[in-house]
């Protein structure tokens, strides 16, 4: 047999092979989807959470857990409103903004049965500054009246601005008037821990899976690593008549495609954080949802050397970019180009600090002694691996090579490895991004403050610093945003940090699935979700 | 006999020594710390958790630590996880070795046969066609191969689920996914050694003295071509065993591989060592299986290397 015949040969068969899998993929559009329980709601997380113990979370998983489990003082709402009666039925604030006294309902109840007091809130505050647990929230703690000589003396319990004043009744007396507590008290490292459980299981085991007791509108039933978390709900939650889902099923998926092949057969009701290389395809879908987020995608300068210690080059590079143009061709249109480091909120209209204009970065790059970008070092960007990240980088270095005519190299590094170069300032410009903790413009600034643990610019503005101090001091809700805002324009001036696009969540969502509301927090508890009974999923 | 195999298990026992102390070394050099996140934690509470972990130890105390830890059978905590390394990978296992044991089954139950097919009727039909499946076998990917079989026989015809562990149902496409790789090496090598025997002098006299076709094959040539396919077994087993991380991902099983990729991204360091710990016991524990093999296939082969 020749060559030629062998080919042949080999070529037939494969060719059958293919036949087979052409034939296979044509079957594969008639399969019907399973039958989803009523009152169980499915959604997915993208990993397994660090810890079920509220006081040590932080995180996104975690929180989409907690808000399901546990409650505050307030709940947040299902949209962008304030925060809604929780274990207190309603708040009274004093005169001068520092005092706020919660007033906890009577049938709120744990999991086991047991009553939810103002004690338990008194507890569970003080155990997290008694550093009892590690924290990662401790700060929002600190802002309440002597909680830092608290830490250092914990054994003196009258330092501490916090009392329960009855079962029913918790004052809170904070160090400033922090307009924004009722947010805090809504956001999950503030929910209440179990005293009973943490005493008689310790520490940790009181939030291992079959120890925990909850005083959310659900409880834990399973915890399978990797796999789902199963929860049904709490017979003593004092909402109990009004929520609808009987069943959660939380399904622990990290892999972005394998979470909408689990949408796809039927599994989930919910899915979010979609794969960016299938965006654009499930968007063409009725189940595709876009919501804004509170959060902000920038980059960072290192102000601490040459060449972005000049403010003039850190300008240019800047009003270099049309972020119109970035966002709707390189990013698909599926982002907001950002007007400054604060996302619009309620409140806070968007900025109008962050602009276009080519010809005057030139003439500033000009005047810092590069005209043309002659002369003008080649500067690192560093990012994390991710696509988009990538994405976003070869575009503005295409940008500012065509702008300005300078060199920039890409330099892309594994996550932690990146946090490391981050902490030691090791790098000329870095992508970043925050995602805010509460809606105030409050949680995009404080950061930037001299020595704050997440500035990682070697930036320092003492106006800045007053600026962000005096906000805090500011009881007048109106004059605190003219503060902040006035904050942001000294930023934006000195822009050590150069904001992109603000952050947006994609999502696939249910036909059948309501209550399910987009919120900049992207915040979504069970027990606002009902079922439209005998409808279409929805693919 | 007994004594070479326990100049191997101690040899093993020091293999395994200074895998792990390398290990450490590396995971410690790396850089980047366990308790980096996005936002940074407070330094008081970075501190609290570096005394916790022993982070704050120096380098030698740290793997001395670990040594002592690991004499008394205590893999350490998982930094991320809030659960005892033990438990995670103890969890994790059954996963991986169904998974794994599914796919190897698999790779021997279907690739022998067609290697054996290949090899009885060379540049034959049977031959062309065995060979091409193992090509493509070897070509595709994981990656790729996991999808068209998800977007066929799950979402498609509706056979299976895409992904996650309910029962045996959900562990056939993972298993085959990461046996079909496997299937096509063993089909190969199992064709290329049988024909290689069949040219040698007592299987040419074992013809001549009448012996049957079949007689000839499963006697005289299988015992000694599929030789090559037993060496390759060992450390695929292994490699198997211990989980895909590709494959776990793609469909969302909860074994041991992506526990262990995770680990390292998250400088877990207790996890990424216990993890190390399980795939470097099995790999030796598996060579030594297929040295055992040899000796009882090849009698000419003994356990210390030494020809009989």
């Amino acid at each position: 047999m020749t060559l030629r015949q062998q080919l042949q040969r080999s070529l037939r068969s494969l060719a059958l092979l293919l036949c087979f899998v052409a034939a296979a993929l044509t079957a594969a559009c008639s399969a019907e989807q399973p039958e989803r329980p009523a009152d169980t709601y499915a959604f997915a997380l993208g990993s397994d959470p660090e810890t079920f113990d509220p006081g040590s979370m932080s995180g996104s998983v975690e929180g989409d857990v907690a808000y399901q489990l546990f409650e505050g003082l307030l709940s947040p709402a299902a949209d962008d409103g304030p925060p809604e009666p929780g274990v207190a039925e309603r708040f009274d604030l004093s005169a001068d903004g520092r005092t706020y006294t919660f007033h906890l309902r009577s049938d709120a109840r744990w999991s086991n049965g047991d009553p939810v007091t103002s004690a338990d809130f008194d507890y569970s505050w003080r155990r997290v500054l008694k550093h009892k647990v590690a924290a990662d929230y401790i700060n929002l703690y600190r802002l309440i009246r002597g909680a830092v000589a608290y830490e250092a003396a914990p054994n003196d319990e009258s330092v501490l601005g916090l009392r329960a004043e009855g079962p029913h009744t918790l004052v809170v007396e904070l160090e400033q008037p922090v307009t924004y507590f009722p947010e805090l008290v809504s956001f999950y490292p503030m929910f209440p821990v179990h005293r009973g459980s943490v005493e008689k299981w310790g520490e940790q085991d009181a939030f291992k899976a079959e120890h925990i007791v909850s005083n959310g509108a659900y409880k834990m039933d399973a915890y399978l690593r990797r796999l789902r978390i199963e929860a049904s709900e709490n017979p003593y939650y004092w909402g109990r008549a009004a929520t609808a889902m009987k069943r959660l099923n939380m399904l622990i998926i990290e892999d972005e495609a394998a979470r909408v092949n689990a949408f796809d057969d039927g599994r989930l009701d919910w899915v979010n954080q979609l794969p960016s290389n299938q965006i654009l395809s499930l968007r063409t879908r009725d189940t595709f949802r876009r919501t804004e987020m509170l959060g902000t995608y920038f980059l960072r300068f290192n102000v601490t050397k040459p060449p972005f210690n000049d403010l003039r080059v850190r300008h240019a590079l800047s009003l270099a970019v049309d972020r119109e143009l970035l966002c709707r061709c390189t990013l698909s249109d599926l982002y907001k180009p950002a007007t400054g480091m604060v996302p619009t909120l309620p409140g806070y209209p968007a900025g109008d600090a962050v602009h276009y204009d080519p010809a005057e970065a030139r003439r500033l790059l000009a005047a810092a002694g590069f005209p043309g970008g002659k002369g003008f070092p080649t500067v690192a960007y560093l990012y994390n691996t991710s696509e988009n990240h990538k994405i976003v980088a070869e575009g503005l270095q295409d940008i500012w090579k065509s702008e300005l005519g300078i060199e920039v190299q890409l330099v892309n590094q594994e996550w932690k490895v990146y946090l490391d170069a981050m902490e030691r300032l090791d790098f000329d410009i870095a992508r970043g991004g925050w995602i805010g903790d509460y809606v105030d413009p409050n949680t995009f600034l404080d950061l930037w403050r001299t020595g704050d643990e997440n500035n990682h610019t070697g930036w320092s503005n003492a106006e800045f610093d007053a600026l962000i101090g005096k906000a805090a001091q500011t009881p007048d809700p109106a004059a605190r945003l003219t503060v902040l805002r006035a904050a942001e324009g000294i930023l934006l001036h000195d822009m050590p940090v150069m904001p992109i696009y603000n952050y947006a969540e994609f999502h696939l969502l249910r036909g059948d699935v309501e209550g399910w509301k987009p919120n900049l927090r992207d915040v979504h508890l069970a027990r606002h979700i009902h079922k439209r009974p005998k409808a279409g999923g929805g693919r | 006999m007994l004594r070479s195999l326990a100049a191997r298990l101690l040899q093993n026992l020091a293999v395994l020594f200074v895998v792990l102390s390398l290990s450490f070394l590396v995971m410690k050099l790396a850089p980047g710390s366990p308790l980096s996140k996005d936002r940074d934690l407070p330094p008081e509470i970075e501190a609290m958790l570096q005394e916790q972990y022993g982070l704050n130890k120096p380098l030698a105390e740290q793997y001395f630590d670990y040594v002592a830890r690991l004499a008394h059978g205590d893999l350490g905590p998982s930094i991320k996880q809030e659960a005892p390394v033990a438990d995670i990978l103890l969890a994790a296992l059954p996963y991986s070795l169904i998974t794994g044991l599914q796919a190897m089954a698999f790779a021997i139950l279907v690739g022998i046969p067609l290697g054996i097919l290949a090899a009885m009727r060379p540049r034959t039909f049977w031959d062309h066609a065995t060979m091409a499946i193992s090509t493509l076998a070897i070509s595709v990917p994981n990656f790729v191969l996991g999808p068209i079989l998800i977007l066929v026989f799950a979402l498609g015809l509706g056979w299976t689920r895409t992904g996650g562990w309910a029962g045996w149902s959900d562990s056939i496409l993972p298993s085959i996914s990461l046996g079909c790789f496997y299937m096509a090496y063993v089909s190969r090598l199992a064709r290329s050694g049988m024909l290689e025997v069949s040219k040698l002098d007592h299987v040419r006299t074992a013809r001549a003295k009448g012996a049957s076709e079949t007689r000839v094959v499963l006697v005289h040539i299988l015992r000694a071509g599929l030789l090559p396919v037993v060496s390759f077994l060992g450390p695929a087993f292994a490699a198997v065993l211990t989980g895909s991380v590709v494959v776990e991902r793609v469909f969302n099983v909860p074994g041991i591989g992506t526990f262990f990729v995770d680990a390292a991204f998250n400088r877990d360091y207790f996890l990424v060592l216990g993890a190390i710990l399980v795939y470097s016991v099995l790999l030796v524990m598996l060579n030594l299986a297929v040295d055992l093999v040899y000796s009882v296939i090849d009698p000419r082969i003994t356990l210390d290397g030494k020809q009989a």
